[in-house]
């Protein structure tokens, strides 16, 4: 009786795992990144993970390349007029909708209409724009009512917010309302999305990618897998287990401590991604005493050191991160060190002095310092110290992300629910970028949090707006960088990398600012 | 018996009523606001204030109140602010690998810890005894993640036996899920087995040493029958009653074991939505654990009349 019992259970098991070596037959690419995919509206926020599976989902009509060049993607051809007002574009020949209809000019114009109405870069192709219209079934113009160089920026845009290419239907839908269904264009369809579990796609075979070969966002989006599961698994410890134990094939930001484990595994290659790495800064609030007066804000970018907070992240590990000067990042498009030398060179003495100088009457700081975050809970006590030591007075609230993250909109004062200085970090593909970094328009009420309100810095951030070429942009960025730092929109507090691991059976992997997913390849 | 099953019952409605009250403000007069949160990084003044228009957040709070008691009581509990899916729907999706980890991780607790107390108690003062004194007090001191990690390590990575997170729904075939899930459920119930194997010990200790014990030993009953038919029936109620009451303790180490092993249970939605400031979700499963203790509860008051005749009366 026992003995058939345990036949049966051994049976049975085995039964179970053939099951499970069936399923792997197809090719799967199981991924782990940061985050969780709670809403898929690409203009409703800019989540990155959401972003990331969105580029899988939806196509674009340009796209950057590697050297942050806008190229063709679903366009074919275009042609811009002699006076620079009349853009006329060709769709590339084959493009259909995983409904299986095919990508219309009025698909285009219709998200266009809607990307328009939430992108600050959109917004300002709206201002100028006369008409956008079908010229044929695959074909659109765009007449504008003054030259603006900007635009085909605007429609290869990389983040905050992309301009997704959806059937007309769906992009009719107003910003804020859930999108009907999520149908696209792009390398892979949705299959399954579990918010909080899972987000499953595969390969469109609809799909015609470019020819040339991938680069950045640019080139042909190749579905190498069959399917891609993205697995949300909020533990760091388990992510890095799941990928020692062949669970899943790919893992961004693995924890700092636990690289070694993966490095001395010859079965895993791991390397610094995304591109650029991300950026962290310390905001101030222009509108509350005392960082009202530039001085005071100025003794801040004294007192703090971007070595002491590296440090403090990645200990020795020097490969990771950058003491970096800019504000548009570092190995970037519009990488300066102008007018940086009050934080690359910190001098608490100094910020004593000028603080003196500002009448700094020990007016405590409310620091928002969430202790939920490794990042912000560690380098928030080096802030704090930092601070006291130059003189100022703090008050260390620490609370928790989501606390902060309501609380930084309150314009008030601190006594009525406000707040002076927060710290926080932005992905370097936002950051590099004057048009998609928030902290440099000096748009007062309109600008992002810390409220910087400046003529001047506007004045220099439309000028790089409306610069007619590369070189021009170049130049007009360093005058954005000279003056954010003089009125110290924010202190930049270092550049670091995450670090992504991953089976060595998968390859192909594309460097890029953003998580790209298409070209992978994953050997049996 | 029936006159007691009514009015346990009965009691139930008041208790259901001020919980969802109290879920209804716990969560309006914490901090954080939901339409700046899903408003982003960027969002403007007025962007956040349309969504809060939207979510109806910008409603007097007592007008908010009866809003969702009306909802609620059409089983609508509303929708995710950000997904846009209804709570209901989310919750169904995640009521499965809650309670296949609770219900297993409760038989295997009982089975170790019914037994281990009431051995205990036989052999009291003996090495054996002491042993297992020991092993309750550091099942319940350890931390539940610590555990899940070194198990992790000595049966998934290291022996491959088990996988390391994931969960596989009883659709998947039965030894798939119970692959998936012996790892979380033998960490759970560390702790679960050593509060019920501490209380069992003491209980049969106190019984034990009881008049009527002592009588049925004159009597020449054998220490089977002393133990079985006289002794453990007693340990009943205080035994089930602990079980119930720490029924709450397993759902809050749920939510623990659902991280380290990333299961999506009913745990993890409760701390994504409490992180995300999902209001909707938040009350809707606050609703649903809440309901499963008064639920327990009830099942427990009514368990006492099985094992105590009086309370029949």
């Amino acid at each position: 009786m026992l003995s058939k019992l345990i036949k049966t259970l051994a049976a049975a098991t085995v039964l179970s795992f053939g099951v499970g070596v069936a399923a792997h037959a197809e090719s799967v690419l199981r991924i782990r990144a940061v985050g969780d995919i709670q809403q898929m509206d690409p203009l409703l926020s800019t989540n990155y993970p959401m972003r990331d599976m969105s580029y899988l989902l939806w196509d674009t009509l340009f796209a950057m390349d590697a050297n942050f060049d806008v190229k063709p993607q679903m366009v074919d051809t275009y042609s811009v007029s002699a006076d620079g007002k009349v853009y006329d574009f060709t769709l590339r020949s084959g493009l259909i909708f995983h409904d299986g209809a095919p990508v219309t000019s009025a698909d285009v114009i219709a998200s266009v209409n809607r990307w328009m109405g939430k992108d600050s870069l959109g917004q300002e192709i709206a201002k100028r724009l006369d008409k956008i219209e079908a010229t044929g079934a695959t074909s659109f113009r765009i007449t504008l009512k003054e030259p603006f160089a900007q635009l085909l920026n605007g429609l290869g845009r990389m983040t905050a917010y992309p301009l997704f290419i959806m059937p007309e239907r769906i992009a009719k839908t107003p910003i804020g309302e859930k999108l009907p269904a999520l149908i696209g264009s792009g390398p892979f369809k949705l299959v399954e999305w579990q918010p909080g579990v899972k987000f499953v796609v595969e390969k469109f075979k609809g799909y015609v990618p470019r020819s040339e070969p991938p680069s950045n966002l640019a080139g042909g989006k190749i579905a190498k897998v069959d399917r891609i599961e993205r697995i949300t698994i909020p533990d760091d410890t388990s992510a890095v287990n799941a990928l020692l134990a062949g669970e899943i094939d790919f893992v961004t930001e693995i924890p700092y401590d636990q690289l070694p484990i993966v490095e001395a595994d010859k079965n895993f290659a791991v390397a610094p991604k995304p591109l650029l790495g991300r950026s962290l800064q310390v905001v101030l609030n222009h509108t509350q005493p005392p960082f009202n007066d530039i001085k005071v804000r100025q003794a801040v970018q004294l007192a703090l050191n971007q070595q002491d907070f590296m440090t403090t992240l990645l200990g020795d590990r020097k490969d990771l991160y950058k003491v970096c000067a800019a504000i548009f990042m570092c190995d970037a498009p519009y990488e300066t060190d102008v007018n940086s030398d009050r934080y690359m060179k910190p001098d608490p003495e100094k910020a004593k002095a000028l603080l003196k100088e500002a009448g700094y009457n020990g007016t405590p700081i409310t620091f928002l310092h969430p202790t939920d975050q490794q990042f912000q809970r560690d380098m928030g006590t080096v802030l704090v110290q930092a601070l006291r030591k130059a003189g100022f007075t703090v008050d260390d609230r620490q609370i928790d992300l989501a606390t902060m993250f309501s609380r930084r909109n309150n314009k008030g004062t601190p006594a009525e629910g406000g707040w002076n200085m927060f710290l926080t970090a932005f992905g370097g593909d936002a950051m590099m970028d004057p048009l998609t970094n928030p902290y440099v328009t000096g748009a007062c009420d309109k600008a992002f949090v810390g409220w910087p309100c400046d003529e001047e810095l506007q004045a220099r951030w439309k000028a790089f707006l409306l610069a007619g070429d590369q070189a021009a942009r170049k130049a007009a960025a360093i005058k954005l960088q000279e003056r954010s730092n003089e009125i110290v929109t924010f202190i930049p507090m270092g550049q670091h990398y995450g670090v992504a691991g991953w089976s060595k059976s998968v390859s192909g992997i594309i460097d890029s600012p953003l998580q790209l997913y298409w070209n992978i390849e994953k050997k049996q | 018996m029936s006159n007691f099953v009514v009015r346990r019952l009965l009691s139930v409605i008041p208790i259901a009523f001020i919980v969802l009250i109290t879920v209804f403000l716990l969560l309006h007069i914490g901090p954080g606001d939901p339409a700046a949160l899903i408003a982003g990084e960027n969002a403007t003044r007025d962007q956040i204030e349309a969504i809060r228009e939207r979510l109806f957040l910008d409603r007097p709070l007592l007008e908010q109140l009866f809003l969702y008691l009306s909802n609620v009581a059409h089983l609508d509990l509303g929708q995710s602010v950000y997904s846009g899916f209804p709570v209901l729907k989310l919750i169904l999706q995640r009521v499965e690998p809650t309670a296949v980890l609770a219900v297993s991780t409760l038989i295997l607790s009982v089975l170790i810890a019914v037994p281990m107390g009431v051995w205990g108690a036989w052999r009291a003062g003996s090495a054996i005894d002491t042993f297992l004194i020991v092993a309750s007090v550091v099942g319940f001191s350890v931390p539940v993640f610590v555990i899940g990690y070194v198990l992790v390590d000595l049966f998934a990575l290291r022996a491959g036996w088990l996988p390391v997170q994931g969960y596989k729904p009883l659709s998947s075939g039965f030894w798939n899920c119970l692959r998936s899930i012996t790892l979380p459920s033998i960490t759970l119930s560390f702790l679960f087995s050593a509060l019920v194997a501490r209380i069992t010990r003491a209980t049969m200790l106190e019984v034990l040493a009881e008049d009527y014990i002592r009588t049925a030993r004159a009597k020449g009953a054998n220490n089977r029958r002393i133990l079985i038919v006289h002794a453990l029936k007693n340990i009943g109620v205080p035994v089930v009653t602990v079980i119930g009451t720490s029924f709450a303790a397993l759902l809050g180490g749920v939510v623990i074991t659902e991280s380290v092993f990333n299961i999506p249970g009913m745990g993890r939605l409760t701390v994504d939505a409490i992180l995300t400031r999902d209001y909707p979700v938040v009350q809707g499963v606050l609703i649903v654990f809440s309901f499963v203790l008064i639920a327990v509860n009830l099942l427990v008051d009514l368990s006492y009349a099985l094992f105590d005749p009086r309370v029949r009366q």
